[in-house]
C-alpha cells in the first residue's frame, strides 16, 4: 500500500533559480497534492511605488525583475503616459517595441538554457547561453545595460538607436538567428532526451489554463490563443502581430511555445528597426497623474497588469502590479498532482517562474 | 475607468458567479486603502479577447469582513491571501478549493471544474539487447528470463519457442553466446541463461499447433540433425509434406553421434525428435541419398541438404594411420551408437576444441585411467567451451598445453606419440598467436590409444553436383542459403563447416524460408502466437543495487558417479534457484 509523504521542493532547489516552496504531497513516487506558497523574497515594492515620486518609479519598476526589466517600465510608463494624456512619439513606439522583443528573446533564451540545465543537458544549456551573451551584446551596445536596460521613461524613451547601429544590430540579429538555426533549435526540436523528460509532462488543458486564469505561454501552450500584443500597444499594430499556439498543453507544448517565439521576436525586432520612422523620441511632461488606469502589455512570461492611481500630486496614491508568474502559480495545482517526482522539476520550471516578479 | 461596476460585498459572489458563467478569466484584484475604508478592485478579462478589463469595485469598512470568491474562482486565494498579509483586509472563507468544486481528491470525489490532469506511466519501451543480439536463433532472451523470475515457466517455455524449435537439446548443450554477452557480467556474473532454457523445457510442457491445412508440396531433407530437424519443424507446420533421410540407424545427426550422452540424454533428444515426427514429418534412418536428382523425381519439389561435417580431418604427422589412433568423430559415434570400444589406460587427446573435451571425458568413461589432452595453444587461445574444460579437469583430465605431434610409432598393439614443445607467436590469421615449435624440444608418450580431435569438416557427395567452396562446404547464398541447383537449399555445418547447434538452427530457419518461398508460401515462419502479458514494472534500481546477486552454480553429479557411465552431469536448478537466477536479471531490454 502506497504511504504518503510530504516533500518540501524549495525556496532552496537546484533548478530553481529563485525561491519558491512547493510542499508536495506524495503517494510513493506519484505527487497526488501540491501546496505553492511564496513570500520568501517581497520587497515592498508596490508601498515603495507610493512614497517616491511617479518620474522615480519608473527606475523602480525597472528593478521589478531582472529578465523583463523593459516591458515593466514599458508598461509604467504606458499607464502614467495614459493618465497624462501624453501621446508620445511615434519613433518611441517603435523603439519600445524593438527593445521589449529584446528582452523577450534574452528571457526566453535564459529560460530554455535553464530548462537544458535541469534536464542535464549541459551542452545545449551552454548552446543557448552563449546565443543569449549575443543578445546581451545588443543590449549593451543599444541601452549601455546588459540587463536592466533603463531606457524608457515618462514621454518616451531615453536613447535612440541611430542607423549605423540599427544596421550593426540588424547584422547581430541575423547572425543570432543562424546560430540558433545551426545549434539549439534542432535540438530542442528533435532530441529524445528533451522530448522524454518534457512530452506529456504537466498536461494543461485549456479549460483549466482559462479556469486558473494562466497567462502567457503557459496558456498560449495549452491553446489559448490570447496575447496582449494582439491589442496592437506600443507600434505592434503597425509591425505586424500573430500569437503562436501549441495545442498539446504539456511542458514540451510550452518550451516549443518559447523557442518560437524566439524567432517570432527576431522577426519583430527586424521589422520594428526596418519601419521606425524618424523624429523625435521623447516629449516633455507636465503636470501630475491624476485618475485611475489599467496598463497591460505582454510580458515573456505572460500578460502584466499594473493598476496605476493618480491624485494629482507629484506621488501616485497606488501602484499594483500584478506579475504574470502571479497569475500562472495556481496552474501547479493541476500540472503536478498525478506526476512523477522525477517530473517535479521540469513541470515546475515549464511556467518559467520568476518569483522576484511575483513577489515585487 | 471603463467597464467599471461598482457593488456591496453581498453582492461579490453572485457577481463572481455572473463572471464565471460569462467565462471571463480573473486576472487579479487591487486593493486601495481610501483611509477610512478599503476599496477592492476585481479586474475581469472577458471572453472576447482582447477587450478592457472589467473592474467589480467593493467597498467595505476597515473593521469589515469581505467574502472570499476563491470558490468560484480559485486561482483568487492568492491575490486574496496577498491583500489579507499586506492590508490587513479580512476576508472569510480563503480557501483552496472550499467547496470542493476545483480539484479532485480522496476527500472531495465529485470535484467537477477541474481534474488532476490524467497520469499515464509510459509504458517501458524495449530495445534490442546484447544478450538477445548474441543468440544465433534469435530468442527474445530478456523477456524468457524474466517470466522464470516471475515463476511463469509455461510462458517462459512459449517465449523460447518463438524462436527455438528444440528448448531441451538447447537449454543442455547450447554454448550460450548470450552469457558470454550478457552486460551483468561487467558488474557480477553473467546470467545463467543456458541453465534457465532447460528449467523451463524441464518444468513446463508446450503444445505444438499443427499446420491448418497441407499445402500438398513435399520437401526432402537429408541429414536428421538439428539443421535437417529445425528445417523439418518449421516447414510442417507451414502444412509442407516433409520427409527426411537419415544415413545413420537413428535419426539426431551431430546430437546423437556427437555429443555424449552425459551431456544430452537420450531421452531428451528422443523427445525433441519425436515432437517433429508428430507435426507429420517422416524420418527414414538407415538411407543414404546417393542422388538429388532422384528425389526430384521422386516428386520433392526442393531439397535441403543439412549433411553436416562427419568427417575426421587428419593431423598431418607421421604414422597417423596406425591402427590404434582413431578419429574423436568415429569415437564418439561409435559410443554413442552402443559399440563397445576399448581404448586401454593410458589416452592422448590431440586438439583444443569441444570435440577434443567430449572425446576426453568419453575415454574416462569407458575407464581409461590417465587420459590427457594435447594442445598446442595455451588455454586462453582453446576454442573449447571454458565451463566444458573446467568440468573435464575436474573429472581428473590432464591438459598438455603448447604440445603438438611430431610422430606416431609402435608396434603390435603399443603405441607412442613423440611431441614437440611449442611458443606462442605473432598472431596469425584467426587473430591468435601463432604456435612455433621449440627446436630440439620432442618428447615421447607411451600410450595405449591415441584420439585426433582436430577438427571435421563435411563430406559431400560428388554426386550431388554441387558447387563446394574453401573447407569443404557449400557454396550457398548466406541469407537465402540457396545453393548453385535450382530447389536444392542447405543448412548447417555443411554450410557454415563445423559451428554449433544453434548456429544450424539459424541456418536451417533462413534455408526453412527460403523453400516456403520457393513452394509459392509467403517465407513467414510458422510461429505460435505468444500469449505473454508484458510487464510495466520493474525493480528500481536501489532494490537492485542493494542485493547485488550471485550467479547460480548447477549442482552436478559427483565426480565417482559421473564416471561409472554416461549420466548426465548436470542436474538441473531448482525452482528456487531459477526464480532467484531469473530475478537477477537486470532487464537492459527496458528503456523507461
Amino acid at each position: 500500500m502506497a504511504t504518503r509523504t510530504v516533500i518540501p521542493f524549495g525556496p532552496q532547489h537546484p533548478v530553481l533559480p529563485e525561491p519558491v516552496h512547493l510542499k508536495l504531497e506524495l503517494e510513493d513516487e506519484k505527487v497526488v497534492g501540491v501546496t505553492p506558497i511564496i513570500g520568501y523574497i517581497h520587497r515592498g515594492i508596490e508601498k515603495a511605488g507610493e512614497l517616491n515620486t511617479f518620474r522615480q518609479n519608473v527606475h523602480i519598476t525597472d528593478r521589478i525583475c531582472g529578465i523583463c526589466s523593459f516591458i515593466h517600465t514599458q508598461t509604467y510608463c504606458q499607464g502614467v503616459e495614459a493618465l497624462m494624456n501624453v501621446e508620445v512619439p511615434p519613433r518611441t513606439r517603435f523603439l519600445r517595441v524593438f527593445w521589449s522583443e529584446l528582452s523577450r528573446t534574452h528571457s526566453h533564451l535564459l529560460w530554455l538554457g535553464l530548462l537544458c540545465d535541469a534536464l542535464g543537458f549541459e551542452s545545449l544549456f551552454m548552446q543557448i547561453w552563449r546565443a543569449r551573451e549575443m543578445v546581451l551584446d545588443i543590449s549593451e551596445m543599444t541601452t549601455g545595460h546588459r540587463i536592466i536596460q533603463a531606457t524608457s521613461v515618462v514621454g518616451g524613451v531615453r536613447r535612440d538607436i541611430d542607423k549605423d547601429m540599427a544596421k550593426e544590430v540588424d547584422k547581430r540579429i541575423v547572425s543570432l538567428k543562424e546560430m540558433l538555426d545551426n545549434t539549439a533549435t534542432p535540438t530542442l526540436l528533435h532530441d529524445p532526451t528533451v522530448k522524454r523528460r518534457a512530452v506529456g509532462k504537466g498536461v494543461l488543458s485549456k479549460e483549466q489554463a482559462e479556469i486558473l486564469g494562466a497567462v502567457g505561454p503557459t496558456s498560449r501552450g495549452s491553446g489559448v490563443a490570447k496575447d496582449m500584443r494582439q491589442t496592437g500597444y506600443a507600434a505592434f499594430k503597425e509591425v505586424g502581430f500573430e500569437p503562436v499556439v501549441e495545442t498539446a498543453g504539456d511542458s514540451y507544448a510550452r518550451t516549443l511555445v518559447r523557442a518560437k517565439e524566439v524567432y517570432q521576436s527576431i522577426e519583430l525586432m527586424r521589422k520594428a528597426l526596418a519601419m521606425m520612422p524618424g523624429g523625435e523620441i521623447l516629449v516633455r511632461v507636465d503636470g501630475y497623474p491624476e485618475g485611475e488606469t489599467i496598463s497591460r502589455c505582454e510580458q515573456p512570461r505572460g500578460e502584466v497588469i499594473y493598476y496605476i492611481k493618480g491624485n494629482g500630486t507629484n506621488h501616485l496614491e497606488r501602484l499594483k502590479i500584478r506579475t504574470p508568474t502571479f497569475a500562472n502559480i495556481p496552474t501547479y495545482l493541476v500540472m503536478l498532482p498525478g506526476c512523477e517526482m522525477a517530473d517535479v522539476p521540469i513541470i515546475t520550471l515549464s511556467i518559467d517562474p520568476c518569483i522576484a516578479c511575483t513577489e515585487r | 475607468m471603463e467597464n467599471d461596476i461598482s457593488i456591496t460585498k453581498d453582492e461579490l459572489i453572485a457577481e463572481a458567479q455572473k463572471m464565471m458563467d460569462e467565462r471571463a478569466r480573473f486576472s487579479t484584484a487591487s486593493c486601495v486603502d481610501l483611509g477610512d475604508k478599503f476599496e477592492i478592485i476585481y479586474h475581469f478579462e472577458p471572453r472576447e479577447y482582447p477587450e478592457p478589463l472589467k473592474n467589480i469595485r467593493v467597498k467595505i469598512a476597515k473593521d469589515d469582513t469581505l467574502p472570499s470568491i476563491s470558490d468560484v474562482y480559485l486561482c483568487a486565494a492568492l491575490i486574496e491571501n496577498e491583500i489579507q498579509e499586506l492590508f490587513d483586509v479580512q476576508i472569510s472563507g480563503i480557501a483552496l478549493d472550499f467547496q470542493k468544486r476545483f480539484l479532485r481528491s480522496k476527500e472531495s470525489p465529485e470535484a467537477e471544474l477541474l481534474k488532476p490532469c490524467p497520469y499515464k506511466p509510459e509504458p517501458p519501451e524495449r530495445i534490442p539487447v546484447r544478450c538477445g543480439e548474441a543468440c544465433p536463433a534469435g530468442i527474445d532472451i530478456p523477456r524468457y528470463v524474466r517470466l522464470i523470475g516471475e515463476g511463469k515457466c509455461a510462458e517462459s517455455l512459449a517465449t523460447i519457442k518463438q524462436a527455438l524449435p528444440f528448448p531441451g537439446i538447447l537449454g543442455r548443450v547450447c554454448f550460450a553466446p548470450c552469457e558470454d554477452n550478457c552486460r551483468q557480467a561487467k558488474q557480477e556474473e553473467p546470467i545463467a541463461v543456458r541453465m534457465l532454457k532447460r528449467f523451463a523445457y524441464d518444468h513446463a510442457t508446450y503444445e505444438e499447433k499443427k499446420a491448418a491445412k497441407q499445402t500438398g508440396k513435399r520437401v526432402a531433407i537429408i541429414g536428421s540433425g538439428p539443421a535437417g530437424l529445425a528445417a523439418a519443424y518449421y516447414l510442417a507446420k507451414r502444412g509442407h509434406g516433409v520427409t527426411i533421410f537419415e544415413a545413420l540407424a537413428e535419426a539426431g545427426g551431430m546430437m546423437r553421434a556427437g555429443i555424449p550422452s552425459y551431456r544430452l540424454p537420450r531421452n531428451i533428444l528422443d523427445d525433441e525428435i519425436t515432437m517433429v515426427k508428430n507435426l507429420g514429418v517422416e524420418i527414414k534412418t538407415n538411407t543414404k541419398v546417393e542422388s538429388l536428382d532422384k528425389l526430384s523425381q521422386d516428386g520433392y519439389q526442393a531439397v535441403l541438404v543439412a549433411t553436416g561435417a562427419h568427417q575426421g580431418v587428419k593431423m598431418g604427422v607421421e604414422g597417423e594411420d596406425h591402427s590404434k589412433v582413431m578419429e574423436c568423430i568415429d569415437l564418439l559415434r561409435d559410443v554413442n551408437f552402443g559399440k563397445k570400444v576399448k581404448l586401454g589406460d593410458r589416452v592422448a587427446v590431440i586438439g583444443g576444441g569441444n570435440a577434443a573435451i567430449d572425446a576426453a571425458r568419453t575415454a574416462l568413461r569407458l575407464g581409461s585411467k590417465e587420459v590427457t589432452i594435447f594442445y598446442r595453444r595455451t588455454k586462453a587461445e582453446m576454442p573449447a567451451n571454458p565451463e566444458e574444460v573446467a568440468e573435464a579437469i575436474k573429472e581428473g583430465v590432464k591438459i598438455e598445453f603448447l604440445a603438438a605431434p611430431t610422430k606416431v610409432f609402435g608396434k603390435n598393439g603399443a603405441v607412442a606419440l613423440e611431441n614437440i614443445r611449442m611458443k606462442l607467436g605473432e598472431p596469425d590469421a584467426s587473430g591468435r598467436p601463432r604456435p612455433e615449435p621449440i627446436e630440439g624440444s620432442e618428447f615421447k608418450v607411451d600410450l595405449d590409444a591415441v584420439i585426433a580431435a582436430i577438427g571435421q569438416r563435411p563430406e559431400i557427395p560428388g554426386q550431388f553436383k554441387l558447387e563446394i567452396g574453401r573447407g569443404n562446404v557449400i557454396v550457398a547464398n548466406a541469407e537465402t542459403m540457396a545453393t548453385s541447383k535450382a530447389d536444392v537449399f542447405t543448412a548447417g555445418d555443411v554450410v557454415t563447416g563445423p559451428a554449433s547447434v544453434v548456429e544450424a538452427i539459424r541456418t536451417a530457419k533462413l534455408a526453412a524460408i527460403s523453400i516456403d518461398k520457393h513452394l509459392g508460401g509467403t517465407g513467414v515462419l510458422p510461429i505460435d502466437e505468444l500469449k505473454v502479458k508484458d510487464l510495466t514494472s520493474r525493480r528500481t534500481f536501489i532494490e537492485r543495487w542493494a542485493e547485488e546477486g550471485e550467479r547460480v552454480e548447477m549442482p552436478s553429479l559427483s565426480i565417482e558417479d559421473r564416471l561409472k557411465g554416461f549420466d548426465e552431469v548436470e542436474l538441473g536448478l531448482s525452482e528456487e534457484m531459477a526464480i532467484a537466477e531469473g530475478q537477477r536479471c537486470w532487464r537492459c531490454d527496458l528503456e523507461e
